[in-house]
């Protein structure tokens, strides 16, 4: 039987680790990720991750060396970072992927510097969008636990790094109803770790990751490309599966209201929770609102947002990263999607919710209504427009 | 849904506070949801947290604006300008931690029904000199009725093990019978 906790976003991430046992968690501690390493330590200590070992390293680059030798032996493996950690792994990320190994990393998305910022936004992990990795983006607490087995699951089946992005404080601090699935029923859903067709075995030497000429290179990126395609494939059979297992089916978007909507407002993470709140209060007062969530946002599910958008009327993208020098990285996705359609919907990008600053109700209702009066004029705003940004508060 | 803003200073529990309501909520087969406001904070400073009640799954993640209930850990954050009366829902419903009798209370006045209680008084001779929040949490249990006192008390006892959650229960269910309500 699954329990029902009040669980943060961390814990439950915790909780998705404890389930999926890795034998290697390697991680060095970041603000707002260290309650998810700190706890993972605690069910190593006490013995509720069996066989698992916790490496202390010195930073986050040697965390997920660390956990890329780890997973080239063989075993499941699991790390955590957030912001500028995240950005120190960077050379590592590309490691990981090429390789094809299939960790998963949670980051709690944490803006990156300057200035310095302890709150979220997806500055970090849009950083790593085309990194070779899955991207989740979990809305809730349930997600940022659900995610973790899906993540794993879908990691091994395609030989990839799955991150998994929580927003930092609204869901890695934030508690809410988490139901925490039964082990026996995990284990149904997530088989034991089988090892990759390349391993690092000393009976056998071999060596990885060498220098690689022009004659294969090319050939190497392609299989890796391949993996992502196979990857989006996959994920809505397997994200219907664990639906079987646990009751909450989950697929690379998620579109309700979008056909003939007035507005359809895309985002992802927790913003889309509120989106849908915000969608559905302004369709009780008689506005057509539509919602995209996007869960999947590596591989990019082009031809799922294409369908779900093609028949709305102005589509409004809030970017929670700041897209700096052109516009926000899910606003460029979701055009590049949209035109190849003979007739498209209006689209208008968004910049919001940086370095922690709320993305509250207000902001999304004047998205809509910013987004409302374009169309009713006929257009859509050819800038990102920096929905929240306050006059006169930085001289 | 209910939305609540709980109003702190750092080290007086009340994200603890805001957790156990999202578990005493679980206990009654509701949705909570606890978003607390973390800054670059230290004991002592102002902290603002935030919790929503429902029957429904809790989609919005936001902070709190309009408030259906003001809890006030502290009455002298309102020296520094914190106002507990922005943004509030009508007929909204205050929690405050004070000695004073509610219907004399002046800030009392902006809303329909008043809860106070002494929590620091009530935590000192239950438990000693440890953070009011358990105390706050059966007074918000009594003066809104929105979550059952036995909920709260299992709650904390799940919170914290052993006697200090026995205390803090204890502490919990002497605030809800010591709270003055005042309705207008």
């Amino acid at each position: 039987m699954p329990q029902i906790k009040a669980l943060d976003g961390n814990w439950a991430v915790a909780e998705g680790v404890r389930l999926a046992g890795p034998k290697v968690v390697a991680a060095y501690p970041i603000t707002p990720q260290t309650p998810i390493v700190e706890r993972v330590a605690d069910f190593i200590a006490d013995g509720s991750l069996p066989g698992a070992r916790y490496i202390a390293v010195e930073s986050e680059h040697s965390a997920l060396s660390a956990v890329v030798g780890a997973a080239l032996v063989g075993t499941r493996v699991f790390t955590a970072t957030a912001g500028a950690g995240l950005a120190l792994m960077h050379e590592v990320v590309g490691v990981a992927s090429g390789n094809r190994l299939p960790i998963v990393m949670a980051v709690a998305n944490r803006a990156l510097p300057s200035p310095w910022s302890l709150q979220v936004d997806h500055s970090d992990s849009m950083a790593e969008r085309d990194m070779g990795w899955i991207q989740l983006y979990a809305e809730n607490c349930q997600e940022a636990l659900d995610l973790v087995l899906l993540g794993y699951r879908l990691a091994e089946e395609v030989r990839l790094p799955v991150m998994l992005c929580l927003d930092g404080f609204y869901v890695s601090h934030s508690t809410e109803v988490v139901s925490v699935p039964d082990a026996k029923e995990v284990a149904a859903f997530l088989p034991a770790y089988e090892p990759g067709p390349v391993c690092l075995d000393p009976d056998c030497p071999l060596t990885i990751n060498q220098l690689t000429s022009a004659g294969t290179f090319t050939e190497i990126k392609y299989q890796h490309k391949q993996a992502l395609d196979q990857a989006l494939e996959l994920l809505p059979y397997l994200g219907e599966e664990f639906g079987t297992h646990f009751g909450r089916p989950y697929a690379p978007i998620q579109a309700e209201n979008c056909a003939g909507a007035d507005v359809v407002l895309v985002s992802l993470g927790s913003s889309a929770g509120t989106a849908r709140q915000v969608a559905k209060e302004l369709r009780e007062k008689g506005q057509q609102v539509g919602t995209l969530k996007v869960t999947s946002f590596r591989p990019f599910p082009k031809q799922a947002v294409q369908t779900a958008l093609k028949d709305a009327k102005s589509v409004a993208v809030i970017d929670r990263s700041w897209g700096l020098g052109s516009e926000g990285p899910l606003s460029l996705e979701v055009k590049a999607a949209l035109y190849t359609l003979p007739k498209r919907p209006l689209v208008t990008s968004y910049v919001a919710g940086l370095g922690g600053r709320d993305l509250s109700s207000d902001t999304l209702s004047k998205v809509v209504e910013t987004t409302m009066e374009l169309k009713s004029q006929g257009r859509s705003e050819f800038e990102p427009i920096w929905i929240d940004v306050k006059e006169g508060e930085v001289d | 849904m209910k939305e609540i803003k709980i109003l702190s200073r750092g080290g007086q529990g009340a994200v603890t506070a805001a957790k156990i309501l999202v578990a005493a909520a679980i206990k009654e087969s509701k949705y909570g949801q606890a978003v607390p406001n973390f800054g670059q904070e230290r004991k002592g400073a102002p902290v603002y947290t935030f919790a929503r009640l429902d029957e429904e799954p809790i989609s919005t993640h936001t902070y709190v604006y309009h408030p259906h209930a003001v809890v006030l850990f502290d009455l002298f954050l309102m020296e520094l300008g914190i106002d507990p009366c922005a943004g509030l829902r009508e007929n909204a419903i205050l929690v405050a931690n004070t000695p004073v009798d509610p219907v004399g209370l002046e800030i009392g006045s902006s809303f329909a029904k008043v809860g106070c209680v002494d929590a620091w008084g009530v935590t000192k001779e239950i438990i000693g000199p440890v953070p009011p929040n358990a105390a706050m949490l059966g007074a918000f249990a009594c003066t809104t009725g929105w979550v059952g006192i036995d909920a709260v008390c299992t709650a904390i006892e799940e919170f914290m093990t052993g006697s200090k959650g026995e205390k803090n229960a204890a502490c919990a269910r002497a605030a809800y019978e010591r709270t003055m309500v005042y309705a207008r």
